[in-house]
């Protein structure tokens, strides 16, 4: 049983963490499609504590960005930290662990959450065993990608891009829950708001954003042949993304109970970040030059480029309601949980897309359906055009009202119900397309063809 | 890629204990905030407060009245949402419920705005679009009820 499950089997680790991240997406979506539906009819399951709905956003959260995107992107990541110097992972066998480490630590955070142990925190609500099994995972990791890395002989931004994302983690974690005293909160009063700030934007901008970016100029220049971004204007997108990205989280307290000065740090940072996603996705887009034909071919692709596009227009959105204008009436609304679906779904997607792409790379079989995959994408793309309009619109209609004075809360939110049922929909098309999604990477490990070995390599790239 | 993976590792650690200390820490060591101390709560009401984080409250409701919205700001009559909330409100609140959504009323408050009898009524049958909280037991009820009533 140990031997099999810290294995040194070429790979291992990565199959597992895909495998993870595709189930705990199954789950993380199905709580997202719940929440939706009881904010478009708030009596769904109400009598049931444990999916009553503040517990479910909770443990919905929870799921959606420690489950399901990070396990997806970590497998992706270390499949291309791997491919480097073509030897694998530094060690396997602690790759597997930090995975065990972290499926104990989803599973206990889960049951814990949902019967009510939390620490009231959005995007921060694990309690503290479950933060520490988190952090020793994410230090794991660290370890083994830098030691990986570092019999690298090349320099490439695509894998230092995905060296700051596994930097970021611990430290996010550690600074914005404030692990350095597990306990007890070290935090209270205003300091804790801030933190928890620092904590969420962190998780996007130092975490998850670098990990997506990485891996998809890696996977992509392989496959094309060609760096979409030269070796200085990616390290400047690295610096631009960690520095603006660290600064960005006051951002959603504009007009808020902090100091102004705080708040216009954060309103320029968010709106800053722009430079540094715009400049990823143009690297994917040039690693495609000549290669647009391959658009056609794998949906992989498609995903991967709808998902920095739809990063993009969120970061876009993001800064827009950080101004101190629009931000009077878009914040605390609806507009928020609209610019979240195309920031995360934007890069869950991005990490879908070269899951898809690396499979011949991970499993050794090809795609077992593309069209399956193509299914997938299209109900990502209708379910993110049904559900960002309506809920940036809902966010407006509600932000109006307010700002009238004149109108009720309980009406404003009656007049949004028919957008949130529209957004409910969405959020029940995107968990049938996970499943498809996990579905196919079973028919892909059970029945795939299987491909030579030598197709199995990720070729690096020399020059842009 | 040795000298990259240190070169990215100590701007990465840099970057991020710069972004705590000046988006978090700088602000909260305000004077103001530093020696602020809000009024304690009864024993009951720290009951309801955590009832109120156990069944996440906070994700529908929000604690902060925004400076632009203290004096048109509506939840039955124009205004009634009261003044701009302040730092110093929040002293010692472990965890601070500022809240990022409002799918119900900003609940700072609530307490001088309604009865008691009221907010029994909306937790157990859930008017106005929120869930009825039925399964709470008679005391977790008195509890939250205890502590939206001390937000005033």
């Amino acid at each position: 049983m140990l031997a099999w499950m810290f294995t040194d089997e070429r790979w291992s680790s990565v199959r597992r963490f895909l495998y993870a991240g595709a189930l705990w997406g199954i789950l993380a979506l199905a709580y997202e499609a719940l929440a939706a539906a009881q904010r478009a009819w708030p009596q769904v399951l109400a009598d049931v504590p444990w999916v009553s709905h503040g517990r479910v956003v909770a443990t919905g959260q929870d799921l959606w960005v420690f489950g399901f995107l990070s396990h997806l992107l970590v497998g992706a990541a270390l499949r291309v930290v791997g491919q480097g110097d073509r030897e694998g992972l530094w060690s396997e066998p602690l790759a597997n662990l930090s995975l065990w480490l972290w499926t104990v630590a989803q599973v206990l955070s889960w049951w814990w959450i949902s019967t009510g142990w939390t620490r009231g925190r959005p995007l921060g609500e694990a309690p503290w065993p479950v933060d520490l099994l988190r952090l020793a995972g994410a230090l794991l990791l660290l370890w083994v990608v830098r030691n990986t890395l570092v019999r690298s002989p090349r320099r490439d931004p695509a894998l230092a891009l995905v060296f700051a994302g596994f930097t970021g983690l611990p430290l996010v974690l550690v600074l914005g829950k404030g692990l350095f005293w597990p306990f007890d909160n070290p935090y209270h009063g205003i300091l804790d708001a801030l933190s928890q700030a620092f904590l969420r934007a962190g998780l996007v901008w130092l975490w998850g954003v670098p990990l997506a970016g990485g891996v998809c100029l890696y996977v992509l220049s392989a496959l094309t042949g060609r760096r979409g971004l030269s070796e200085g204007v990616g390290f400047a997108a690295l610096f631009g993304l960690v520095s603006f990205g660290a600064l960005a989280g006051p951002a959603e307290f504009v007009w808020g109970p902090v100091p102004f000065w705080v708040q216009t740090v954060g309103a320029v940072a968010q709106g800053l970040l722009v430079l540094p996603v715009a400049t990823l996705l143009v690297g994917a887009a040039r690693s495609l030059e000549g290669h647009w034909q391959s658009l056609g071919d794998h949906p992989g692709v498609v995903f991967v480029l709808a998902g920095w596009l739809a990063l993009t227009s969120g970061v876009s959105l993001s800064a827009l309601a950080s101004l101190v204008g629009p931000s009077r009436v878009v914040h605390l609304s609806l507009w928020g949980e609209g610019v979240r679906v195309l920031v995360l779904g934007g890069c869950a997607a991005v990490a879908v897309g070269c899951a898809y792409l690396l499979t011949p790379h991970v499993l050794g079989r090809s795609l077992a359906s593309r069209a399956l995959a193509w299914r997938h994408l299209w109900l990502v793309v209708v379910a993110w055009a049904l559900s960002a309009p309506a809920l940036l619109l809902a966010g407006l209609s509600q932000g109006a009202a307010w700002a009238t004075g004149t109108v009720p809360f309980a009406h404003a939110v009656q007049a949004s119900r028919p957008l949130l049922a529209v957004a409910w929909a969405a959020a029940l098309l995107v968990w049938v397309g996970q499943a498809v999604f996990a579905w196919n990477l079973f028919l892909t490990s059970d029945s795939g063809e299987p491909v030579p070995a030598a197709e199995q390599e990720l070729l690096p790239v020399a020059g842009s | 890629m040795r000298d990259a993976v240190g070169a990215v590792g100590r701007l990465v650690v840099a970057a991020v204990v710069c972004g705590f200390v000046v988006t978090a820490l700088l602000p909260a060591l305000d004077p103001a905030v530093r020696t602020a101390r809000a009024a304690p709560l009864s024993a009951q009401a720290a009951r309801g407060r955590w009832v109120y984080v156990r069944e996440g409250c906070v994700v529908c409701h929000t604690q902060q009245v925004r400076g632009v919205e203290a004096r048109f700001g509506v939840v039955r009559a124009p205004g009634d949402v009261g003044q701009a909330s302040t730092a110093e409100q929040y002293s010692g609140q472990d965890p601070v419920l500022l809240g990022r959504l409002r799918l119900g009323p900003d609940l700072s408050r609530v307490g001088a705005r309604t009865s008691g009898q009221e907010l029994r009524t909306a937790l157990l049958s859930g008017t106005g679009g929120m869930p009825s909280y039925r399964y709470l037991s008679d005391a977790e009820l008195a509890d939250l009820v205890a502590y939206l009533l001390a937000l005033r």
